[in-house]
């Protein structure tokens, strides 16, 4: 049984790599100039002085940005290996097996994408403060699992869909244990499409910011809650060099894996062609 | 070399995707090579797995040289499986691959090297072992997943349709391959095909499946000469059959009174006998007249097809004893003893 080569990831990816590049590069320049910018005032079409006194404030220690950097790195960090450690079994499930249900499975794991996160959020705020959750770093990677898992998920369906189950039997027969058979068959096979999975996981986390602040309850300070007080406070420059530091994650994925995520492979072919 | 007995092994349908098995048993010798046959979907596959470990059966005992194995995991038991496509690796280098086994049970790495080297010798494929999978034909891909599996010297080989996936011309250097490999190491093999003519070539003993039942369990040479029953002779091409009743050790038919070769009790039965046994002219026995239907040459024989008292009957001669022979002619025809079959 030859099943062609999915091509949904293929569309997912490049979808999103050209959502990203306008999302991301674009908002980027202006940001740019405005951590650099010494007033900058509405005619202008550039500022009428430089200075690197937002940066030089922003990554002093005063400033909290290194502090929240470090602590958005970690939820991120957490969520999305916490995302795979549930998002790849399920994938697996998804992606080989059909069973009774399995259309209701896929709509429940899809469901925190077309709820909207903050309605849940708002209802599971109530619960978080009984549990002592609110305003807590875990609450947060909690909450940030709600519109992660569903990605995680689907990308390992996609890429469970194109994988062949054989292999690891193989393996086992040969006396690999179900740990073995995981880490030296399995795991080099999804690795690929868990690399996509973990970056698309990794910047949505990174991107929280309502549920981020309905659970953290403005105690977990992640970058972009400290983004948007600088902003509305009107710090523009700070704002600016905050932003900058606070896209480099989504550039440096993109750059790191748009050569592996471009139409390769992204599991063990089903069988072996002669 | 390990001594198999396999008792009332069963897997419902209801329990996976896997065909249905009933009631399977057989007793396969230590060093012996052994074909389990059937059509596709009669769970021939399905018994392979179970006996590598990978499915539980519902029913059913496993014994290696005495021992019960079904609840040993699959590196416990040592009965290594080789899938129908060869399922290399293809992140790792034919080594890798051919030194998998050996790497889970934690061999040093020299050691790996020496003996993956001496492996690759037997299959014929001295240094491929640097070469990635993808680099390799499908023959050869097939030469170093059964290396993968004969490297760990396994106490039964598993082969499920080891020939399937090879064109033609490749199919008999790796069947000839396998059985060299099979006599020189004595390993228990056990293997699957639908392959009819496969399983006669290979194999010591065959096990027909129809349906998720054994219905014959023999040398290959008895299925042809003595099948167990119709459907197990028409699976072997089996042609002539003919309804009837044994009395007083002859066989009563349409076709008049019989002569058989041994005296079995007396019961009803049909009559079976091979194409390529009947002769023209008259024998001192079994002589019979039919009309010629059809003649047909197919090269290296002839099949004639003819009516006796009403009952189709199929010959084949060689192609110069058939020359005279024309349609709508009456000719005599001999039914040799030794070659009649009552089945059941």
């Amino acid at each position: 049984m030859i099943r062609p080569p999915s091509t949904a990831l293929r569309v997912l990816w490049i979808a999103s790599g050209a959502m990203l590049a306008i999302a991301l590069i674009l908002p980027l320049i202006p940001l740019a100039v405005w951590s650099f910018a010494h007033g900058w005032r509405f005619p202008d079409i550039l500022p009428m002085q430089w200075s690197t006194k937002a940066w030089d404030y922003a990554l002093s220690g005063t400033s909290g940005v290194l502090h929240s950097l470090w602590i958005t790195a970690c939820i991120a960090l957490v969520t999305t290996a916490l995302s795979a450690l549930i998002g790849v079994p399920a994938g697996r499930a998804l992606g080989l097996h059909s069973f009774r249900g399995k259309g209701i499975v896929e709509l429940v794991v899809l469901a925190p994408l077309i709820v909207p996160g903050i309605a849940t959020a708002l209802g599971l705020h109530s619960v978080f403060i009984g549990l002592g959750l609110t305003g807590t770093i875990t609450g947060v990677i909690l909450v940030h699992l709600i519109p992660t898992l569903p990605y995680m998920t689907l990308v390992m369906a996609a890429v469970f869909a194109n994988h062949d189950p054989a292999f690891e039997d193989q393996a086992r027969s040969l006396g690999a244990g179900p740990l073995a058979v995981f880490r030296h068959v399995t795991l080099p096979a999804i690795l690929p499409g868990l690399l996509v999975g973990s970056a698309f996981t990794f910047l949505v986390s990174w991107s929280q910011y309502a549920l981020t602040l309905l659970i953290g309850s403005g105690k977990v300070m992640t970058l972009p809650l400290l983004l948007f007080s600088f902003a509305s406070a009107g710090r523009n420059d700070i704002a600016g060099a905050i932003g900058v530091i606070y896209i480099l994650p989504g550039i440096l994925f993109l750059a790191l894996t748009a050569g592996r995520l471009t139409g390769r492979n992204t599991a063990l072919p089903r069988g072996q062609r002669a | 070399m390990t001594a198999v007995s396999i008792t009332g092994l069963g897997k419902d349908y209801a329990a996976g995707e896997d065909p249905a098995l009933s009631d399977l048993s057989l007793q396969v010798n230590s060093g012996e090579m052994v074909a389990l046959l059937g059509p596709s979907g009669c769970g021939k596959t399905t018994a392979l797995k179970i006996l590598a470990g990978l499915i539980a059966p519902t029913k059913g005992e496993v014994r290696f040289d005495g021992k019960p194995v079904l609840d040993l995991t699959p590196d416990q038991r040592g009965a290594v499986m080789v899938f129908q496509n060869a399922l290399l690796f293809p992140h790792m280098s034919v080594a890798a691959n051919v030194g998998f086994g050996l790497r889970m049970r934690g061999l040093p790495k020299a050691d790996i090297a020496t003996r993956v080297e001496r492996m690759l010798d037997a299959v014929r494929l001295p240094g491929f072992g640097p070469r990635k999978p993808s680099e390799l034909s499908g023959g050869q891909s097939q030469r170093i997943a059964l290396a993968r599996a004969l490297i760990l010297q396994p106490a039964l080989l598993l082969l499920d349709e080891p020939l399937s996936s090879l064109d033609a011309h490749l199919r008999a250097d790796m069947r000839d391959l396998i059985c060299t490999l099979q006599r020189e190491t004595r390993i228990t093999t056990l293997f699957v095909t639908h392959d009819q003519a496969e399983a006669v070539a290979m194999a010591d003993r065959v096990a027909l499946l129809l349906a998720g039942r054994l219905r014959q369990f023999d040398p290959p040479a008895a299925f042809y000469r003595r099948p167990a029953d119709v459907d197990v002779a028409r699976f072997f091409g089996g042609a002539n059959f003919v309804p009837g009743r044994i009395i007083n050790g002859h066989f009563h038919s349409a076709l008049g009174t019989l002569a058989l070769d041994s005296a079995p009790p007396d019961r009803p039965g049909t009559l079976t006998v091979r194409p390529e046994s009947i002769r023209l002219g008259p024998g001192d026995t079994n002589t019979v007249v039919g009309m010629v239907q059809s003649v047909q040459f197919l090269g290296a024989q002839t099949t004639v097809r003819l009516t006796v008292a009403g009952v189709p009957l199929e010959m084949s001669l060689p192609p110069d004893q058939a020359t005279a022979i024309a349609t709508g002619q009456n000719v005599t025809i001999h039914l040799p003893a030794p070659a009649l079959w009552v089945m059941p």
